[in-house]
């Protein structure tokens, strides 16, 4: 089929040896850490007050809407104030300041679980009450998807960290590969699968017997080496790998559950330790940072204090990327702290790209994953042609930035994309 | 400290558009090198051709880069950045690989300006353009300086032009001598034939498309769909038709298929974006090639193909519009239902083709006289006119060898066979040449023809002593073999016992300067070993060849074996019937393919009892059935009448196969003729 439609994947220079065998350093919280209240692109009421005295593993924020999803303080102290500050989704969002006084003191706010004593049922409640979220950057409450699994085929456990530069998920698997068996049998156990398959990249040799071993015993779980291929972690193009079968909105309409290898160790830990997210393993990669490597973080600390730890900047003018090149946000202050969703920060000098008439070569066009005709969707957004803005299917984009990565002229095609989108979502709301 | 704002992506793929068309003009470099390479080493080319070449190429990128700085400085853009980043000077090499060498400069440098600004520039420049600028500046010298050639460098009829001359339907046997001429097929996929300077390499052409398909330059889609639709819709042609697994190959290697596919039709500004949209406008531009090559009025497709092309892309893209995985069985059902109903079209088309009769290498007969020449469209045109002691027009006879198969050289033939009839008996100096009536759609070999003809006028009897006349005469055994420019002819005269006491060779076709030459240095000193030896012991292949001249070399000695292996065979048809020991008389004239040798057999009182015509190598199906209707059939109206009263130019002549039916009417005449004698 890839002969009508192109390769919709590309191979690109992930960087990876930059952080790979660098050991993971543990940076210190400050005094001031502040946590933000939200959860994917949805706020989270607070649940404390000024004053109020917080320990790690103390309920600070819920999410409440069609979702539930808890937060948790990362340290112990005093709450100073819940104040609007620029979040790493480039929004003003509530964050809970807290006086961080060095003592860790925990709460364990819910006791660990066995999983095989456990009913399917008390897991996913379990793993709802201990706010577990997607960590492949969304933050998407994981619990959802393990609600109601009818003729799930197969659980996909994404250990692909597609994204240039980040090796987190690796390191995070090499260093607690007990615990990403124990969450894998967990999921396994939720998912009601008949299958499970943790997916790797071919290019992560010296891993993959590692991996091989460890669900050696566990009948029903393989691995399975995919392509080092661009954006092979994204959903779609993974359940498409393994299954060859595509799907309109959820996976699970070709039975398949999908969650990431870091979410399944996060889980582990709860269920193992009694403990929340409130610890992050983030990348910290890129020729504007001077020591490129992975650290471990409590929630709420900012980027400045990481890059700080690491020896500041290499120049005066950078992109502060919150996440990996391809996706990630620029953020334009490094005062925004770590969420229980971001997993690196990527830090580039500032070069700038003499952009090029288009040649219409059709790159964009066959390599986007979503099967969409970037060149085309920009051309039409331009003459404000919107309703073949709509027949070219704009809204499936996930703006993984394949077209503008790929495109010769070094437009940016991805913005006009994101352009569009804006445009036709606001004439679906006249 | 900046924290710099951008949009995601922020990393970037080391391709770029200034890498993509660096890496194009390093190709189109490569073919150029290689027809340099041909003009350096073919025969009766050389270093003329190599400049000419490198003076065009010069010639084409200047016009195009002085275009685009006039037309950046009046619309107030950056001039340097604006050039380097219009990429005209693609365009321009593109356009010269697309001309014949014989192009002159001020032609393609017009064609250069207008391909630039009106195929590019007026459109809001690169990438913006509808057309592929280059392919609309070769349409504006089709359309418009078609004449515009300097005569200095001759190029022979193309193999498209010849093939589209014989209706592009051939049998293989004729085939096999046609494509003899350009060294078989084997040379043209090496591409060392006469053509466009850079469209001729298929080899080369393919090494380069394949580095630019590794460089992720071009998409090997629309090279393959269109490849493969010509193979496909040529081979379905040429099983209908009877043809040969040639056909599609032929299709193939010649003209601009190969050069189109991988410059042309890859050109990412003018086709579609997706890859649907590309293989269906790789199929459809096959579906045009060929169809405006078997139908159209053109001899080659290729670059209106494109050019139609270019217009549907809009179209195209129209029909691949929506989400490419949602819609893919969409595109998959459009692209089969496009390229069945095209294959079905083309094969369906191919059934109302006719084989028309192609003069391949047709030896044009030779009469002595006044000569006259003037420029025809491939070369020179010459004029022979014969008179008699008063002056009086006996015979004319055009020449033109190089002018364009199906029209020129049809013309000249028209004016051969009827055209010049109405001089004969005219004075030669009272002759109102102007009144020949010009063959529509060859003005300028007409009009060539007629300034010969003039010319034979004023310089009277003054020009008659030409290179050919040098030849002397002699009575013998003749053998003819295929030379560089036509036939070349040995006759050896040999005495009672068949020992030869003379040879001549004469090949007036021959190249001066190099093929003549080389005859006038065998009649002169190369033949003289042979004299006295007999002529059944000769061993011609030891005649020393003449260094620059092998072809005519080897025509000369395969003429002279002739010799031997006729023997004194074609003697005695000559004798026969003045010996008068047979009834049977024989005529022998040139046919389609071969000799076509008409028997007549007489009875007692000297009427004709039977008429026997054999001309095998005729086009199976046209000729071959022609002759055995003529046996059959035709011929029995003369049964029963003296030979000497029969008129065979009532024959009944077969629709179809003139060439055939007039050689047996003049094989016949040529048995009557010799009777009398």
């Amino acid at each position: 089929m890839s002969f009508l439609t192109g390769p919709m994947r590309k191979h690109l220079d992930g960087h990876k040896e930059l952080t790979n065998h660098e050991d993971v350093l543990k940076v210190e919280a400050g005094n001031l850490v502040k946590i933000p209240l939200l959860n994917g692109n949805a706020p989270c009421t607070p649940c404390v007050k000024e004053n109020d005295l917080v320990k790690v593993g103390t309920l600070i924020g819920e999410r409440n809407d069609h979702f539930y999803v808890p937060l948790f303080s990362s340290v112990s102290g005093k709450v100073v104030k819940i104040e609007k500050l620029m979040s790493s989704a480039l929004k003003p969002v509530d964050h809970v300041v807290i006086e961080n006084d060095g003592k860790y003191e925990v709460e364990r706010p819910f006791e660990p679980l066995n999983y095989e004593s456990a009913t399917r049922e008390q897991l996913v409640e379990f793993m709802k009450n201990a706010g577990i979220v997607g960590c492949g950057g969304a933050g998407f409450p994981t619990y959802v998807k393990y609600l109601k699994p009818e003729n799930i085929d197969v659980l996909i456990i994404n250990a692909v960290e597609c994204e240039p530069y980040i090796t987190a998920d690796y390191k995070l698997m090499s260093e607690n590969i007990d615990l990403l068996v124990l969450g894998v049998k967990a999921l396994y156990k939720m998912s009601c699968a008949k299958a499970c398959k943790v997916a790797i990249k071919v290019t992560k040799k010296d891993f993959i017997p590692v991996l091989e071993k460890a669900f050696a015993n566990v009948d029903g779980v393989s691995v399975v080496a995919v392509p080092d291929v661009y954006p092979m972690g994204w959903e779609r193009t993974l359940v498409y790998e393994i299954t060859k079968k595509r799907y309109d909105k959820l996976p699970a309409e070709v039975g398949c559950i999908v969650s990431n290898a870091t979410t399944a160790i996060s889980f582990a830990n709860a269920l193992a330790n009694g403990m929340p997210i409130v610890n992050k393993l983030l990348t910290v990669a890129g020729d504007g940072v001077k020591k490129n490597c992975n650290v471990s973080v409590r929630v709420g600390t900012s980027a400045k204090e990481i890059v700080d730890a690491l020896g500041g900047y290499t120049c005066e003018d950078v992109l502060l990327i919150a996440g990996g090149p391809m996706m990630g946000r620029t953020i334009t202050t490094d005062a925004f702290v770590i969420g229980t969703y971001n997993n690196a920060l990527t830090i580039l000098k500032n070069k700038d790209l003499e952009p090029l008439k288009c040649l219409r070569c059709g790159k964009c066009s066959d390599h986007c994953p979503a099967g969409l005709q970037p060149v085309r969707i920009n051309t039409a957004n331009k003459a404000h042609d919107l309703d073949t803005v709509a027949a070219l299917d704009v809204m499936s984009c996930i703006e993984c930035g394949m077209c503008t990565y790929v495109c010769p002229s070094k437009i940016n095609v991805t913005e006009g994309i994101r352009q569009a989108k804006r445009f036709l979502a606001l004439k679906k709301k006249k | 400290m900046k924290f710099t704002f951008k949009p995601s992506p922020n990393y970037r793929d080391s391709q770029s558009t200034q890498g993509i068309m660096r890496d194009l003009t390093i190709g189109l470099l490569v073919v150029f090198a290689f027809s340099l390479f041909y003009y350096a080493t073919g025969e009766n080319l050389g270093m003329s051709y190599v400049l000419r070449a490198c003076g065009l190429l010069v010639t084409s990128v200047i016009s195009a880069l002085a275009t685009e700085a006039i037309f950046f400085a009046v619309s107030k853009q950056p001039i340097v950045k604006s050039i380097m980043g219009s990429f005209g000077w693609v365009t321009a090499i593109i356009l010269t690989l697309m001309c014949p060498i014989n192009i002159s400069y001020y032609a393609l440098a017009i064609s250069t300006i207008m391909a630039i600004v009106f195929g590019k520039l007026v459109f809001g420049g690169f990438g913006q353009n509808i057309f592929n600028p280059a392919a609309f500046g070769r349409a504006i010298i089709m359309a418009s300086f078609a004449g515009s050639v300097v005569a200095d460098f001759a190029t022979s009829a193309t193999p498209t032009q010849s093939f589209a001359a014989s209706g592009w339907l051939m049998s293989n046997d004729t085939f096999n001598s046609f494509i003899a001429q350009f060294g078989g097929l084997s040379e043209m996929f090496i591409g060392r034939y006469p053509g466009a300077i850079g469209e001729t390499s298929a080899l080369v052409i393919l090494l380069v498309g394949a580095f630019l398909v590794y460089r992720k330059v071009i998409d090997w889609k629309v090279i393959v769909a269109y490849l493969g639709t010509i193979l496909l819709s040529t081979l379905g042609i040429a099983l209908v038709n009877g043809q040969g697994m040639w056909y599609p190959l032929f299709h193939l290697l010649t003209g601009g298929v190969m050069f189109g596919a991988v410059f042309m039709l890859t050109d990412p500004v003018t086709n579609p974006t997706s890859s649907a949209g590309r293989i269906i406008f790789g199929i459809g531009a096959a579906f045009f090639t060929v169809l405006i090559r078997i139908k159209g009025n053109l001899p080659e497709g290729v670059l209106y193909s494109i050019l139609l092309m270019n217009m549907l892309t809009p179209l195209i893209e129209r029909l691949t519009t929506g989400n490419q995985i949602k819609i893919a069985k969409k595109n998959s059902r459009n692209v089969v239902v496009i390229f069945v109903a095209c294959l079905a079209i083309l094969v369906g088309v191919s059934t109302t083709l006719e084989a028309k009769e192609v003069t391949i290498n047709t030896p044009v007969e030779k009469i002595e006289g006044i000569t006259g020449t003037a420029k025809g469209f491939g070369g020179d045109v010459t004029v022979t006119v014969a008179t008699d002691a008063d002056g009086v027009i006996t015979k004319i006879v055009a020449e033109g060898a190089n002018e364009t198969p199906g029209l020129g050289l049809d013309a000249i033939n028209t004016f051969n066979s009827e055209g010049f009839a109405k001089f004969e008996g005219v004075a030669l100096a009272e002759a109102h040449f102007d009144s020949l009536d010009m063959v529509t759609g060859s003005t300028v070999t007409s009009k060539a023809v007629i300034e010969a003809l003039k010319q034979t006028q004023g310089s009277n009897e003054s020009s008659n002593p030409t290179e050919t006349a040098t030849v002397e005469k002699i009575e013998g055994i003749t053998g003819t073999a295929k030379g560089f420019g036509g036939d070349v002819t040995v006759t050896v005269a040999t005495d009672a016992d068949g020992v030869i006491t003379k040879i001549v060779a004469e090949g007036a076709n021959e190249t001066a300067g190099l093929g003549l030459d080389a005859i006038d240095k065998f009649n002169n000193e190369g033949f003289t070993k042979f004299e006295g030896v007999a002529l059944a012991e000769a061993d011609f292949d030891s005649l020393d060849m003449v260094t620059g001249s092998t072809v005519t070399s080897k025509a000369v000695i395969e003429a002279l074996k002739q010799t031997q292996g006729s023997n004194e065979s074609t003697d005695a048809n000559d004798t026969t019937d003045a010996a008068g020991e047979s009834n049977d008389i024989e005529g022998t004239a040139k046919g389609f393919g071969g000799d076509i040798v008409v028997t007549i057999s007489l009875d007692a009182e000297g009427n004709i009892s039977k008429i026997t015509a054999v001309g095998e190598k005729e086009t199976a199906g046209l000729g071959l059935d022609a002759i055995e209707k003529f046996n059959s059939e035709g011929f029995a109206k003369f049964e029963g009448i003296a030979l000497a009263e029969a008129d065979f130019t009532t024959l009944d002549m077969v629709t179809g196969s003139t060439v055939t039916s007039k050689a047996v009417i003049e094989a016949a005449q040529a048995a009557q003729s010799a009777a009398k004698q």
